[in-house]
């Protein structure tokens, strides 16, 4: 895996910590979303965070399409690259 | 073939029905991704918006939720709460039914409506730059506007500020919206709840208005309610639904080839009928089961989103015969477009009126006018509407 997307998945573990108040190291990065404790209200102010430091524009609906943190940032990495 | 259930897809946006025919195939009653229960044929829709066993509000816990939750974050919005706690779509009995009755009670009579609609058509239709105009903004929301602003007692000269605001206001609707959707649609929630809060305080109680009616009932009221809300959503509801209604008629004059030979062979009304059949404005509503249910087959735990797809309902082949097919003989006619049961649309016979009025005005220079360019849908999901439909003379 390159360094960008390890990067990538390195932040969204950190906004999810933040937001589900969960240990960094204790977020496993191929369980589901939902069970992670995210809901579609915690999900959108998560994106909310990588839309403004990647200048995308995300749809909520993308959380439950790409619902792994590994699948996620999987698609957001070619949004980004499609995005520079 | 991908069957997955994908609104937000571009494919979904242009043209959703294909994928609606893959997904009522294959998976009727559809547990999505999304957690949510996709209802894609016409009986069973049919039977859970007849069934006052499903409720509606699902949207207005979330909102309200969502509106808690970003409050900690050190957002407000407290407007869009504000904004929507009112809104009928959203109500259950005893609140939803006294209102409805209320308003059914009040509701101006179709000759009323007929010369008023007919009026603001023709006044619309005078100030077309024929040289192109877009059907969505220069024609179809000036005249739901208009009139639904004139049934109301709002001043015109408060339209042109007021009609964008309100219908961002309706993307409230929409599920998957993102943080700065929601503050978009918060500013305009801010504008028109302070905008109509002054003129519900001004207003006298005996005009011969909506307003001035309501202003009286909310004095004399037994039920707790925001008279401020339901105001904006009679506004917001009355203009775009009908302008989209507006829009696909006059896109189906142009764009199916045997709409024009029927015109003069049926009725106005039936004409309607089978445009909102097959392009009905709103095309995802939401209820929940109190109940666990049994739906073809399926096992639909208690407490259960159920998004009931009239887009796909409508469309049904099981129900209608040839459903892609412009008929407007069809036996049995009747479709999902504005609802049914407790919630069946209120301003139906209003926005039939409109867009016969609509269509009578601007009938005599149709054969002068051509599209200029291909119609830009919106991405909004509740409502299926149009952000430019451009004609002008050839």
């Amino acid at each position: 895996m390159d360094s960008e997307r390890e990067e990538l998945m390195i932040f969204i573990k950190e906004l999810i910590s933040k937001e589900m108040d969960v240990i960094v190291s204790e977020i496993d990065e191929n369980i589901r979303f939902e069970e992670l404790g995210m809901d579609s209200i915690s999900g959108i102010f998560i994106l909310d965070q990588i839309e403004q430091k990647y200048d995308l524009q995300l749809s909520p609906a993308l959380l439950f399409d790409y619902p792994t943190i590994h699948k996620f940032s999987e698609y957001l990495i070619e949004e980004i690259k499609g995005n520079e | 073939m991908n069957n997955t259930w994908n609104p937000i897809s571009l494919e979904t946006i242009t043209n959703p029905f294909p994928h609606y025919q893959r997904i009522r195939s294959s998976d009727p009653v559809l547990k999505t991704q999304y957690g949510d229960w996709l209802i894609s044929t016409f009986r069973e829709s049919r039977k859970i918006l007849s069934n006052h066993e499903f409720n509606t509000g699902n949207r207005l816990v979330w909102i309200n939720k969502t509106v808690d939750s970003a409050k900690q974050k050190g957002y407000d919005w407290e407007p869009l709460s504000k904004a929507v706690k009112s809104f009928l779509i959203l109500l259950n009995p005893p609140d939803h039914t006294l209102l409805r009755n209320f308003l059914i009670s009040i509701w101006p009579d179709n000759n009323h409506l007929k010369n008023l609609s007919n009026h603001i058509a023709l006044k619309t239709v005078s100030e077309l730059d024929l040289d192109q105009f877009n059907v969505v903004s220069d024609f179809a929301q000036k005249i739901s506007g208009g009139v639904i602003s004139q049934l109301l007692g709002l001043p015109p000269k408060d339209l042109p500020e007021l009609i964008p605001e309100g219908i961002n206001i309706l993307r409230s609707m929409d599920p998957y919206l993102t943080v700065r959707e929601i503050q978009e649609v918060n500013e305009s929630c801010s504008k028109l709840v302070m905008y109509f809060n002054d003129f519900i305080e001004d207003e006298s109680t005996d005009r011969d208005t909506i307003i001035s009616k309501l202003k009286k009932f909310d004095q004399d009221k037994s039920i707790s309610f925001s008279p401020t809300s339901l105001a904006i959503f009679l506004f917001v509801a009355g203009i775009e639904t009908t302008a989209t209604l507006i829009c696909n008629y006059i896109n189906y004059w142009f764009n199916q080839p045997v709409m024009q030979r029927l015109i003069g062979k049926f009725s106005l009304n039936d004409l309607m009928e089978e445009v909102v059949r097959m392009e009905p404005s709103v095309h995802l509503l939401g209820r929940y089961n109190a109940k666990d249910i049994e739906l073809m087959g399926q096992k639909i735990p208690a407490g259960s989103t159920l998004t009931i797809n009239i887009g796909a309902a409508n469309r049904d082949p099981d129900y209608f015969g040839e459903p892609d097919v412009f008929n407007p003989a069809r036996k049995p006619s009747g479709n999902l477009s504005f609802s049914a049961g407790a919630h069946h649309c209120l301003g139906n016979q209003l926005a039939f009126i409109e867009t016969e009025s609509a269509f009578r005005a601007l009938q005599p220079l149709l054969g002068k006018l051509e599209q200029k360019e291909d119609i830009q849908w919106s991405n909004h999901l509740t409502i299926r509407n149009m952000d430019s439909f451009i004609l002008g003379l050839k």
